[in-house]
């Protein structure tokens, strides 16, 4: 099978739906496995705390080519993503642009999900759309 | 039911935290009120042979933990990450802040 | 792979779809109901093709989905119109103008703007549709019309007296309900746990809402469970052996529309056609009780076969079994005419016995309407019923059946055959319709027959076989409309040497000067004859009250003997017009051996009658037909007879002959008409010494010479 999807409609379900999208994924390794789910599951975190899920939920799919993975992530248009897309673009594939900062007042790490799927893919493009807002990122092989 | 699982236990001094599951924005909640209990307080250490998923919540948390627990001159170690955990840790680019051990027995 | 199971699920559910709508189609008369058939195929069609191209070319799925749901609430609102006045089909054209606009208000709404729908994406199996700020308001409306429906089913069955109209709504009722449970599991629940790929599957729930009507307003008779199971386990078997190998091979020929749409759509079509067809002929061949031409005659044969010399009960059990054998439903009634004129159940025997007054109006009803052979679709969809379908269906209700076979002498009724629904499920089709038109004229016998013979108990004394046949022949020869015209005698006897005979002589008033009659011969000896003689009489009376055309008339009765009679049946005789107010005789040979004319002014017999052809030979008959006009005149004396006294011989081997007749009528020129026939047959006699061994008609027309009175 070279391609798969799957569509997360709970958030209780991100984790188990994702692991089940991987299972499908015969055709990775065990490495490309891990990867995928955790920059999907980074991207996803991301997605429900900055926006919302929507009645229509994420869709992600998986495409294998000869030389690399394709995972694709569909969820409703939300305002913020477009403009964190645009910002995104204007660095694009520059990991100085925005290192991970810790924040001592909130306790937290700032623009860490963000380095690890830079570290984990090996490209990631945010695009805004008018009815859906995708993601997708690219392991190479 | 959030589909994670933390088992608190002690050995050598050391109070041992066993997360299993899925460690994301959804279930992150659960570990870090166990996490905040313990750090700077005791030795700490936690296990995570049995983590299924990692995000970015789960692995700022657990260096939280290791932030607050040095600065109070305690210990902290991970034990075994799995896999998948491990790859999380190092896709951060600051895999040298974690102190990682291989097995509980290496505890001391 | 994933577009297989989708375009195998689609095809199969296209394939199901047509398979039973087209039935429904063909049986459905409301209009509604068919604008709703078509609209929900191209619902199911284009939701399908919507969905299947909504990956590929976002803005015509989303004109796809946005018409299917256009129609799909249209067709809400036409089903909403069936079932305000259902069962009643009641003509409102002003409120069809209305329920039209309408439903074509939301069409222009819903195709033409994005309140219902903004548009359709799909990301391989999951498809995203947009919907638009009215979507839930058109949804509440068409579930709301939904409920409606469902209650007003409900409440009308709840209150409704006939047990079939209740079936009827409690099973529109239940397939709305169906409808909204599947709707919910395939558009819904599945889709959301991870059957994404059923999404397209979910127009099948209207499916079952249409097809839940159309089978309602078809379904004509109470359930049978039996029937029930079966008719659904055969269904499941058809979808089983044709749906899914069709929908497989329509599915796998999909998969060639990235190299040509044209030849995916010519495989399919190709396919289809096919399965289709087979299907149809599979069903036809295992589930549907046949009655092709062979069994139609194998039926004809064993009816005609049955002993009718074993007695009352004897016959009526045993064309029973053959009935019920050859047409596997589950019950026949033989209604029968008794003394008092009723029409009451003769056989099976019961303790409640359905009972007829000839004052019925179903029997009123049931004499004026020409079909013999009725069956409960044809009444249904046939126009030819259409005033009289209410009553008829309630008869049809009241007597549990699914064809009847009407037995008439003329417009009277002597009997009736009830069939009831088929073991198989099945409707009686056109097929049974031939079976039953076949064996009408046979049935007609044997409600003659059980009309005029009395209980099996009361013949144990009468010597069966002769007496039987005889009693019929007499009442029949009761029947004669006697020719009584002033200044005209005519006499006929007819009768049998041994008591049975085929010999026939009829005599209709057709107005105050015209008679028409029939004499001659039906070949054969015996029981057969006599029955084909008592079946052909009735006949005539019945083509008397059809058929104003006197050779079309002929042709029929040609055609009957042909068709209907047993093999081998022939008429040899004579059928004409008497015009007494202007002396003529209007006729046709039909082989006649023998017309006298004896006419005054040449003082001499000639033959008359001329060429004939006997009928029941050939099937068309009409270029031998000869009609002829000779008139009588005044003093003149017209002799007709069967071959029984020509070919009468005597002990040297001579026969009676021609000569030996003329002499006779020349020597009693001045005798009146029942003199000549009795001088006729005595001198026969004595030229046989008393062995006459044949059937003999004879009749005699003397017109007096009324002028010197005037």
């Amino acid at each position: 099978m070279k391609k798969i999807a799957i569509r997360i409609i709970k958030l209780h379900n991100v984790s188990k739906r994702l692991e089940l999208l991987c299972k499908k994924a015969v055709f990775c390794n065990e490495n490309e496995r891990n990867k995928i789910l955790i920059t999907a599951s980074e991207l996803i975190d991301n997605l429900i705390t900055h926006g919302e899920i929507g009645v229509l939920g994420v869709i992600v799919t998986l495409r294998i080519e000869k030389h690399r993975i394709t995972c694709g992530i569909y969820v409703e248009t939300h305002n913020a993503f477009a403009e964190f897309s645009k910002r995104m673009e204007t660095c694009k594939d520059n990991p100085d642009a925005h290192k991970p900062w810790y924040d001592i007042k909130e306790h937290r790490w700032h623009g860490l999900g963000l380095r690890m799927c830079e570290n984990l893919a090996d490209r990631v493009r945010y695009r805004a759309g008018k009815k859906l807002d995708r993601i997708y990122f690219e392991i190479f092989r | 039911m959030t589909g994670i699982s933390i088992q608190v236990s002690e050995e050598n001094g050391f109070t041992i935290l066993t997360i299993s599951g899925p460690i994301n924005s959804y279930t992150f909640t659960e570990l870090q009120e166990k996490i905040n209990k313990y750090a700077g307080k005791v030795n700490l250490a936690i296990h995570l042979g049995g983590v299924t998923t990692m995000t970015s919540a789960g692995i700022g948390v657990i260096l939280a933990a290791i932030e607050d627990t040095e600065a109070a001159g305690k210990k902290i170690f991970i034990i075994a990450p799995s896999e998948i955990a491990r790859l999380a840790m190092e896709s951060t680019g600051f895999m040298d802040s974690f102190p990682i051990l291989n097995s509980i027995k290496e505890l001391q | 792979m994933g577009l297989i199971i989708v375009s195998i699920l689609v095809s199969i559910i296209a394939t199901l779809y047509i398979l039973h709508a087209v039935r429904y189609f063909h049986n459905t008369t409301s209009f509604f109901l068919k604008l709703s058939t078509v609209a929900i195929f191209f619902y199911a069609l284009l939701l399908s093709l919507g969905y299947l191209i909504a990956e590929s070319n976002s803005e015509l799925a989303t004109t796809f989905v946005k018409t299917s749901g256009a129609l799909a609430f249209s067709t809400f609102i036409f089903l909403f119109r069936i079932i305000l006045f259902f069962p009643y089909q009641k003509k409102l054209t002003l409120l069809n103008f209305f329920v039209l606009a309408v439903s074509a208000f939301f069409v222009w709404r819903i195709i033409g703007t994005n309140d219902y729908v903004e548009s359709v994406r799909r990301v391989q199996f999951e498809f995203i549709r947009f919907n638009g700020p009215l979507h839930n308001i058109y949804a509440l409306i068409g579930v709301g019309i939904g409920i409606v429906c469902i209650i007003i089913c409900i409440i009308r069955a709840l209150t409704i007296s006939s047990k079939i109209y209740r079936q009827q709504l409690l099973l529109i009722a239940s397939g709305y309900i169906l409808h909204t449970i599947f709707g919910y599991v395939f558009a819904i629940y599945l889709p959301e746990h991870g059957f994404a790929y059923l999404y397209p599957v979910s127009t099948i729930p209207s499916f079952l809402s249409i097809a839940s009507i159309a089978f309602a307003m078809n379904a004509t008779r109470l359930f049978h469970l039996p029937t029930v199971i079966k008719s659904v386990t055969t269904r499941i078997l058809i979808f089983l052996l044709f749906g899914i190998p069709v929908g497989f091979i329509v599915a796998s020929a999909y998969l060639l529309r990235l190299e040509s749409p044209w030849v995916a759509l010519g495989v399919s079509i190709f396919i289809f056609l096919p399965g289709f067809k087979l299907a149809n002929s599979f069903y036809e061949k295992y589930f549907v009780t046949i009655q092709n031409e062979s069994t139609r005659e194998a039926l004809e044969a064993a009816i005609a076969h049955i002993n009718l010399a074993s007695g009352r009960d004897a016959v009526l059990n045993e064309l029973l079994g053959i009935l019920q054998n050859s047409f596997n439903c589950n019950a026949i009634q033989i209604l029968v005419e008794t003394e008092q004129g009723r029409i009451e159940q003769a056989w099976p025997e019961t303790n409640r016995p359905i009972i007829l007054e000839r004052t019925d109006p179903y029997i009123e009803l049931l004499s004026n309407i020409k079909e013999k052979v009725i069956l409960k679709t044809d009444i249904i969809s046939s126009p030819a019923f259409h005033e009289y379908k209410d009553s008829l269906l309630a008869l049809f209700e009241k007597l549990s059946a699914e064809a009847i076979v009407v037995s008439k002498e003329g417009q009277r009724i002597i009997g009736i055959f009830i069939f009831g629904a088929k073991l198989s499920g099945a409707d009686y089709n056109t097929n049974d319709y031939l079976a039953l038109n076949a064996i009408q004229g046979k049935l007609f016998v044997i409600a003659y027959y059980a009309r005029h013979v009395e209980r099996e108990a009361l013949l144990i004394t009468v010597q069966k076989q002769i007496g039987l046949a005889d009693q019929i022949i007499h009442s029949v020869q009761e029947h004669i409309d006697p020719i009584v015209y002033p200044g005209v005698d005519t006499a006929y006897k007819t009768f049998s040497t041994r008591k049975l005979g085929g010999d026939l002589f009829d005599s209709v008033k057709i107005s105050e000067h015209r008679w028409f009659f029939i004499l001659g011969d039906i070949s054969g000896k015996g029981l057969n004859a006599a029955m084909s003689m008592v079946i052909l009489k009735a006949m005539i009376r019945n083509l008397l009250h059809e058929e104003s055309d006197f050779l079309q008339l002929i042709a029929k009765l040609n055609e009957f003997i042909k068709d209907h009679l047993p093999r081998g049946t022939f008429f040899a005789g004579v059928l004409g017009f008497l015009a007494l107010d202007k002396r003529s005789i209007y006729f046709v040979n039909c082989g006649i051996p023998a017309m006298m004319l004896r006419s005054p002014s040449f003082d001499t017999v000639i033959e008359v009658q001329g060429e004939g052809r006997m009928l029941g030979i050939v099937r068309n008959i009409i270029p031998y037909l000869k009609p002829k006009k000779l008139p009588l005149p005044h003093g003149s004396t017209l002799v007709i007879t069967t071959d029984g006294i020509l070919e009468a011989a005597n002990i040297r081997g001579e026969q009676y002959g021609k000569e030996r007749l003329t002499r006779i009528i020349n020597e009693n020129k001045n005798k009146s008409a029942s003199e000549i026939i009795d001088a006729v047959l005595a001198s026969a006699n004595a030229f046989t010494d008393k062995k006459l061994d044949d059937d003999i008609t004879i009749l005699a027309i003397n017109l007096y010479d009324t002028r010197s009175s005037q």
